[in-house]
């Protein structure tokens, strides 16, 4: 018999993990904006040049999923913080994954309209 | 010795029944070894009878005396009165139940502290036929602890988390990891496993500044979770569950709440990290709606764009996108504090990590501002 | 639960022990105590579990008390004592002279005793003396001064004693000459209020002779004062005695993390005015790095004073003449029924000298019920507060 993983761990280390990632994300993206995409971001058409660049998007939408993720778990986190009793627990799990998908969803959507919009 | 000179003493007030607490004023004369407790027994003996206080050792080895001293927790027997200001303001402990004036309820602490399974019977430290073990003195020795309760005063996770184990309680349940004595590590390990277990503390590591024995209660919270998260898995233990036993309420609860995030008296580093941590954190979740909510003007095409970023040319907005970068930059410097402290890597340079962080961030920051300065003008 | 009452006053050890004792014998027991439990002197003492050795030479009676106690307590309270044990160590010629003397009272009141030559006794303890002749090894052991009696409490409390601290007794109820109860301040609730008893007992240790004022007796208690000094480090495991006559500044007991140096002795009217002179803690750290040379440099992390409740003459001048044992006093003797008063001994002979009060009690009350505190394991110190 293996000692089962609890919740609690999972959701810590997921965090840290999360969060690592965003910082690995952010500056990659820092990078990109500034030295790959000559001047900066300026003007639509710019935009939607580099948008269009699928390791970009792959980029930008990979960010979404972990920021969104990430968010989740800190207003988790300041949720518990305040003794949230462990019967609420299971809304609160359910309304931050509906946040998420919501969040995600409305990012990709986004997302996609900016690359196949007019350039 | 120098002359006796005088300080005023702005004392806690409270009895059961009163609508609110109050201070009252004593004047009391301090010499330079006059201790908190000293002047306060003083004020009981010579003033005012009625005041509760608690105090037994007079050497900082039973844990009863514990006060807010100008807001920062101390044990008053080691606690010199003089060059402190001429008014100092003692306060009882937080994150308990009020019995009266200076006096907390202490049931809470040991209903929670009792289930770590720590072993009363301590067989002993050394006889004389035989040394200590190899190696045992390089442990903190559990025993360190007074159980004065210190750490769960300034905790700031305490002061919102009525379910919180608590500082005290789960450095109990590492020293029985460490060293069993015939109790079981694994239930103690799965014990501390639960949502308001090691997992929930913020590393602040307010507990293991005010904590008067150097029990580094934080420390040990962070060696669990290494020890839960990147040690060997252990044997399966009971079920752990947020618990509390239930006790008859014996006075106001005095758990601070939000105001702990706000109270900057007598608060170390670590304090300030989480804080700020948490703050950027919400900010930033608010910012990410946002941003979303201002990308949508990219699927309307390029007219309403254009008119965003002429207004996000404005000095207004470069000066939010200058708070906005500080937010980034610190909250993701400190998050990488926070993970690797609190895996227990380096959780005793967390003061350490804690400035680098900050010069780090400030440094982008300068760079980022100078390079958004630039891109504008 | 018999139908009698006794309240006790004070809740230090000899209180405490009284609670437990007569709550085992079926009495129903109210503890009073003006402040928090353990805030008179017996929160303050040494934490010397004695073996009596220090007693053994000049006070038979209460050395045998004290080996008596060590075992009984080591027994009904595994855990409130580090199993240390203790070194007299001998530094001069003077001390080597009085060796024989020593054996002879430790083996007439049965403490077991082990010589050490001066390497083995180093060997045992690095940091003693270099110059040390010998040493004897005793069952000394260091206890938690707070947390022993805190057991008695629990233990009183959950067989259904009642424990009141913050309320203090500030007369007695008489009906005709005889103490039918006590009048007590609430300091929590800031009201008075009396309690009704069968049976009055006076356990207030250097304040006792206050309290029997309160009853128009006077009992012989000398409050005596002594300065312990705590140090940082832990620079023995075992406790160090000079092997001499007791005095001043000769015990260090290791406590957790501390050093405690103790203690001098002198005499006061009113325990609660305890100073705390410099010249006795200069006394101690010099006394004390006399048998372990390394405490001259340790940092200080507390000096205190505390009370001890002896009984004896108001004529003593520095209290080390009188005797460590206690008394019992039944003021019907004076013409005061329903009183009594017990004083001196140690913390580490609470648990006695709750014995001997709880007989007298238990007579006075017209019950037959044996003592069974020697056998009952007491509860752990945190139920008391749970
Ligand atoms: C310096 C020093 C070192 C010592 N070292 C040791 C040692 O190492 N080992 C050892 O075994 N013994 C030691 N002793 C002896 C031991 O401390 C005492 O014998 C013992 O603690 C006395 O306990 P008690 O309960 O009789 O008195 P106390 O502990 O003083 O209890 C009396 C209580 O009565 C209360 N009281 C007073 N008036 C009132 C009132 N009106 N109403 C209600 N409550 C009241 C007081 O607040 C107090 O708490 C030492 C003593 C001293 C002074
Ligand atoms: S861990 Fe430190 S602060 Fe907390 S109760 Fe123990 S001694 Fe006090
Ligand atoms: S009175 Fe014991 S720790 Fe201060």
């Amino acid at each position: 018999m293996t000692y089962p993983t609890s919740r609690a761990k999972t959701w810590w280390l997921l965090q840290a993990l999360s969060g690592l990632a965003l910082v690995l994300l952010l500056g990659v993206h820092f990078v990109a904006q500034h030295y790959v995409a000559q001047g900066g971001l300026r003007t639509y058409a710019q935009v939607v040049a580099y948008v269009r660049h699928p390791a970009v998007a792959a980029l930008e939408a990979a960010f979404l999923v972990v920021v969104a993720v990430h968010a989740a778990l800190g207003l988790r986190a300041v949720a518990l913080d305040f003794g949230l009793p462990a019967a609420r627990q299971r809304g609160l799990n359910a309304a931050l994954a509906v946040g998420v998908v919501l969040v995600v969803g409305y990012g990709l959507w986004l997302l996609a309209q900016v690359r196949g919009g007019a350039g | 010795m120098s002359s006796p000179s005088t300080v005023q003493l702005r004392v806690f007030r409270y009895k059961p029944g009163d609508p609110a607490p109050h201070y009252d004023t004593f004047a009391v004369p301090v010499t330079p070894r006059t201790t908190v407790l000293e002047a306060l027994q003083a004020i009981r003996r010579d003033q005012d009878p009625s005041l509760m206080l608690r105090h037994s050792c007079h050497h900082a080895s039973c844990g009863t005396c514990g006060l807010r001293v100008d807001g920062q927790e101390v044990l008053a027997c080691v606690t010199p009165l003089a060059d402190r200001g001429p008014v100092v303001t003692v306060e009882p402990l937080q994150n308990a139940p009020l019995l009266g004036d200076l006096v907390v309820d202490m049931g809470p602490f040991y209903a929670v502290f009792t289930q770590a399974g720590m072993p009363l019977v301590r067989s002993t430290e050394a006889t004389a036929a035989s040394r200590p073990a190899a190696g045992i003195e390089r442990l903190t020795r559990f025993e360190n602890c007074l159980e004065c309760g210190l750490c769960v005063s300034t905790c700031p996770v305490a002061a919102t988390d009525p379910l919180y184990l608590g500082p005290a309680a789960m450095a109990a349940a590492w020293r029985v990891v460490q060293e069993p004595r015939g109790q079981n590590p694994a239930r103690a390990l799965a014990w501390v496993d639960q949502e308001h277990g090691c997992w929930r503390c913020h590393l602040a590591f307010e507990c293991s500044t005010v904590c008067p024995n150097d029990v580094q209660p934080g420390q040990a919270i962070a060696a669990l979770r290494q020890r839960l998260a990147l040690g060997e898995p252990a044997p399966p233990g009971p079920a752990a569950a947020a618990t509390r036993p239930a006790l008859a309420p014996t006075g106001p609860a005095r758990r601070v709440g939000l105001r702990a995030w706000l109270d900057p008296r007598g608060r170390d580093v670590g304090y300030w990290a989480f804080v700020l941590h948490r703050l950027t954190g919400l900010a930033l979740v608010v910012y990410l709606l946002l941003h979303l909510w201002v990308l949508r003007l990219l699927a309307r095409g390029p007219a309403a764009w254009d008119e965003f970023i002429a207004l996000a040319r404005s000095p207004l907005f470069l000066a939010l996108d200058g708070l906005l970068l500080f937010g980034v930059l610190f909250h993701g410097l400190n998050g990488v504090r926070v993970a690797l402290v609190g895996l227990g890597a380096a959780a005793r340079r967390q003061r350490g990590l804690f400035w680098a962080v900050l010069l780090l961030t400030l440094l982008l920051l300068a760079a980022g501002v100078a390079a958004l300065v630039a891109a504008v003008h | 639960m018999s139908a009698y009452h006794v309240v006790i006053i004070g809740g230090g050890a000899t209180g405490a022990a009284l609670a437990h004792d007569l709550t085992l014998r079926g009495v129903q027991v109210t503890l009073v105590e003006r402040g928090e439990v353990t805030s008179g002197t017996t929160g303050r003492h040494h934490g010397l579990l004695h073996s009596g050795a220090r007693y053994a030479v000049k006070d038979p009676e209460s050395a045998r008390e004290c080996i008596q106690e060590n075992q009984i307590l080591r027994r009904i309270a595994p855990g409130s004592f580090e199993l240390n044990d203790g070194l007299f160590v001998a530094l001069t010629d003077e001390d080597l002279a009085y060796y024989d003397d020593f054996m002879e009272g430790c083996a007439n009141t049965g403490i077991p005793t082990r010589t050490l030559s001066r390497d083995e006794a180093l060997r045992l303890e690095p940091n003693l003396n270099p110059d040390l002749k010998l040493a004897v090894q005793v069952p000394d052991g260091t206890m938690d001064a707070m947390r022993l009696p805190l057991r008695f409490l629990a233990t009183a409390k959950h067989n259904g004693a009642r424990v009141h601290p913050f309320h203090q007794v500030t007369g007695l109820v008489f009906q005709g000459r005889t103490v039918a109860g006590v009048q007590v301040r609430d300091h929590r609730r800031g009201r008075d209020f009396t309690i009704a008893a069968d049976l009055v007992v006076n356990a207030a240790g250097p304040w006792a002779e206050h309290v029997a004022r309160m009853a128009g007796v006077d009992v012989p208690v000398v409050p005596s004062p002594g300065v312990l000094v705590a140090v940082r480090g832990r620079w023995t495991n075992m406790v160090i005695n000079r092997l001499h006559r007791a005095g001043d500044g000769d015990i260090v007991v290791p406590q957790r993390t501390l050093s405690v140096i103790g203690t001098s002795s002198w005499v006061v009217d009113d325990p609660d005015h305890l100073d705390v002179p410099e010249e006795h803690i200069r006394l101690m750290y010099e006394k004390g790095a006399e048998m372990i040379p390394a405490l001259a440099r340790a940092p200080m992390r507390a000096a205190w004073a505390a009370a001890r409740p002896l009984v004896g003459s108001r004529q003593a001048q520095s209290g080390r003449e009188l005797s460590r044992t206690f008394k019992v006093f039944d003021h019907a003797a004076e013409g005061v029924e329903g009183f009594v008063t017990i004083v001196g001994g140690k913390a580490t002979t609470a648990r006695i000298m709750a014995e001997v009060t709880a007989d007298l009690v238990v007579r006075k009350l017209g019950l037959d019920a044996p003592c069974r505190t020697r056998e009952v394991v007491l509860l752990p110190h945190t139920a008391y507060y749970t």
